[in-house]
């Protein structure tokens, strides 16, 4: 089936997301909290309205909706360009750079959460602990070994699983609350042996984690004049690609359909022949070697890794992510990363009370949202279908 | 002093700590059975109530009633009384504005809003308490009422210090008090009534929004003599000593079964003896005893899922 090209559409889809692309880093540069707080009110009142108004726009919203490939083919060329961009339009660029590579890392971890936790149910508090592995593993191969790092990334997700192997034991034993209990419990385990094992460093941590280096090319040369940390966001940009498309096809296969049943009532999911146990590993273990890959990748951007870094405190930063962000909408859970993420950086103005207002909000959202910022969708089959026949 | 006095002085320790985690998890549990939520703050109530106590320290020691003399152990039992009752009235107001209403929602967004709760109440604290973000010191209130005496007695070389017995004892004595209440008591027949059945409660009179309030009344009371306890036997407070007792207790509630007080209490001890005689019987234990001790809470797990004296769970078909 050969697609027609409309220009109009075309130029409509890039018009609007070079818009927003430039509002970002209008945002980025805003200084004065008023100005900011202003402009975070205007736009939610045209995200409101424009919701309450569905109707008037639905020609214009009907163009994204229906040429998905224009809005993420445009959406991937502004984020390439982005480091190209940044340095003329943003005055403290190589911190905003270098937020937005957390922010790629914490959505690479808040997916790998929404496998386990979103898609089946899977409680897991100890996120902090098996991005600590991942990091670790890396930092112990590259640091006392010198293995390349085109080895020691991919060791950090297959360690992470080994121990997600292990705790996947006591795991589908439990249920509800005991599971939370046997995951936190590893956390705290897993942040307690860092500490005090002098093979780990200790309190003080891995120091001097090797920057990455792929067939001779250091990721502390500087391309073209631009900061190091570019190298960096480009390799983020491509896990959390990569991230992405193993969910949507995780979410869109007969296996995202399988553990959706497990999640919702796993005694009937049993009855239809499901293996529960089986699926709960797989998605549990899945998880758990993106999570491990993203805590590798952390580990040698920042070069210095200590206990203090994977703390329960880390695995609830996740988790509430997945859980505002919308529960097995990966779209949904990528924007609540990106909002509970880059919002706390702009707080910095009032770095006093930020984890206080982290903390009302947590309990604030819960009471007017209780299921998530943008709870998900049931999946809709034979749209095509549908469409064909219209 | 032999090693097996030491091994002897560890466990006794343990059995110190072991009434602190089992008050706290009384609290746990209680709160699950009435609302079924686990309520996360309730680590920093406990921090809260340690709080509490040094202010209310602060504030006798200025009028000038922490001179000693007879009258001191009257002041002492007031200053516990009073921090019992504010911890418990703050417990109650956490429930109605954070707890309470999120608790018919999402289990998962009910644990998120009290983790919320216990992050805002830690950094309140840390935020708004004088220099709060340093350990404080927490006076050594016990001391005075042995003044004569040498502080301590020695049986075959294992140190035995007054103060530590005193704070053992007040421990089992309000344990003992708390499950006399929900077991005797017209109340406490409505807790384990809410417990057991919350609609079947109402239908039968029992006015569950008071016994909630009750509830949180207890059980952040408990939480806030065990801060108070805790500031005595470590002579130190600090504002994000919450975090483990929450852990702590939620585990010690888990490991004696969800709901079961008496199962709670147990646990506590479980908890407490696990660190002590990992402390004791292995080589660097002292190190790795909380790492030891949460490693076999999850073995434990793995043999009775539902804790010790927990309810066999039922699958519905």
């Amino acid at each position: 089936m050969k697609r027609n090209f409309n220009f109009i559409n075309f130029f409509t889809i890039a018009a609007v997301e070079v818009a927003i692309f430039f509002l970002v880093m209008v945002f980025f540069n805003i200084e004065s909290v008023w100005t900011l707080v202003a402009g975070l009110i205007l736009v939610v009142a045209v995200v409101v309205y424009a919701k309450a108004c569905k109707r008037q726009f639905s020609s214009f919203t009907g163009i994204f909706s229906s040429d998905k490939r224009t809005v993420m083919g445009v959406l991937l060329v502004l984020l390439l360009l982005y480091p190209l961009i940044s340095p003329h339009m943003i005055r403290q660029n190589t911190y905003w750079l270098l937020i937005l590579i957390q922010t790629g890392i914490y959505i690479i971890l808040a997916l790998g959460l929404n496998i386990q936790l979103g898609s089946t149910g899977v409680l897991n508090l100890a996120v902090a602990a098996f991005y600590g592995i991942g990091g670790y593993t890396a930092g112990l191969l590259a640091l006392r070994l010198g293995i390349p790092a085109i080895i020691t990334i991919p060791m950090g997700g297959i360690v992470a699983a080994l121990f997600g192997m292990i705790l996947y034991v006591p795991l589908y034993k439990t249920k509800g609350h005991y599971m939370a209990l046997v995951t936190l419990a590893f956390g705290y385990m897993i942040v307690l042996a860092l500490d005090n094992t002098e093979f780990t460093g200790g309190p003080q941590g891995l120091m001097g984690i090797p920057e990455l280096k792929f067939f001779g090319y250091s990721f502390l040369t500087k391309p073209g004049g631009l900061h190091f940390y570019t190298n960096y966001y480009y390799f983020t940009l491509f896990f959390v690609l990569l991230a992405v498309l193993i969910s949507y096809r995780f979410y869109n296969s007969w296996v995202g359909l399988t553990l959706a049943t497990i999640r919702d009532d796993e005694v009937a999911a049993k009855c239809c022949g499901v293996n529960s146990n089986i699926w709960k590993g797989i998605s549990f273990i899945t998880g758990n070697v993106m999570i491990g890959i993203a805590g590798a990748i952390y580990a040698h951007m920042i070069g210095f890794i200590s206990p203090h870094n994977f703390s329960f405190a880390e695995s609830l930063f996740v988790v509430a992510m997945v859980i505002l962000g919308g529960l097995d909408n990966i779209l949904g859970v990528i924007i609540g990363t990106i909002i509970l993420s880059i919002l706390p950086e702009k707080m910095r103005v009032i770095t006093e009370y930020r984890i206080l207002i982290y903390g009302i909000l947590l309990i604030v959202i819960p009471m007017f949202r209780p299921s998530g910022l943008f709870p998900f969708n049931p999946r809709r089959y034979h749209s095509s279908v549908a469409k064909v026949n219209d | 002093m032999g090693t097996e006095a030491v091994i002897v002085q560890i466990i006794l320790n343990g059995l110190m700590l072991g009434v602190q985690y089992a008050l706290i998890a009384v609290g746990f549990t209680l709160f699950f059975g009435v609302l079924d939520v686990i309520n996360f703050s309730h680590g920093d109530v406990f921090m809260l109530g340690a709080f509490i106590g040094l202010i209310l320290i602060n504030i006798f020691s200025k009028l000038g009633m922490m001179t000693g003399g007879a009258s001191y152990v009257f002041v002492l039992f007031l200053i516990f009384s009073l921090c019992m009752l504010v911890t418990g009235l703050v417990g109650i107001l956490f429930e109605r504005i954070a707890v309470k209403p999120v608790s018919s929602g999402p289990p998962l967004m009910a644990l998120l809003a009290t983790l919320g709760l216990a992050i805002a109440i830690r950094e309140a604290v840390r935020l708004f308490y004088p220099m709060g973000s340093e350990s404080k010191r927490f006076p050594e209130l016990l001391n005075p009422i042995f003044a004569g005496t040498s502080h301590a007695f020695e049986i075959e070389g294992v140190l035995i210090r007054y103060d530590n017995l005193l704070i053992f004892g007040i421990g089992i004595a309000v344990i003992v008090f708390t499950s006399l209440y929900i077991n005797k008591t017209k109340m406490g027949l409505g807790i384990r009534a809410v417990a057991q059945d919350s609609e079947a409660a109402m239908m039968m009179g029992v006015h569950r929004d008071r016994v909630v309030d009750v509830t949180f009344l207890i059980g952040s009371a408990l939480a806030g003599l065990t801060g108070i306890l805790n500031g005595l036997f470590y002579n130190t407070v600090v504002f994000n000593m919450g975090a483990m007792g929450a852990v702590i207790g939620f585990s010690a509630a888990v490991i004696g079964g969800l709901g079961n007080i008496y199962g709670a209490i147990i646990g506590g001890f479980v908890f407490a003896m696990t660190q002590a005689l990992s402390a004791a019987f292995i080589p660097r234990g002292s190190e790795y005893m909380d790492v030891i001790a949460f490693g076999v809470l999850i073995v434990f797990l793995v043999f009775k899922p539902s804790g010790i004296l927990g309810e066999k769970m039922h699958e519905r078909v």
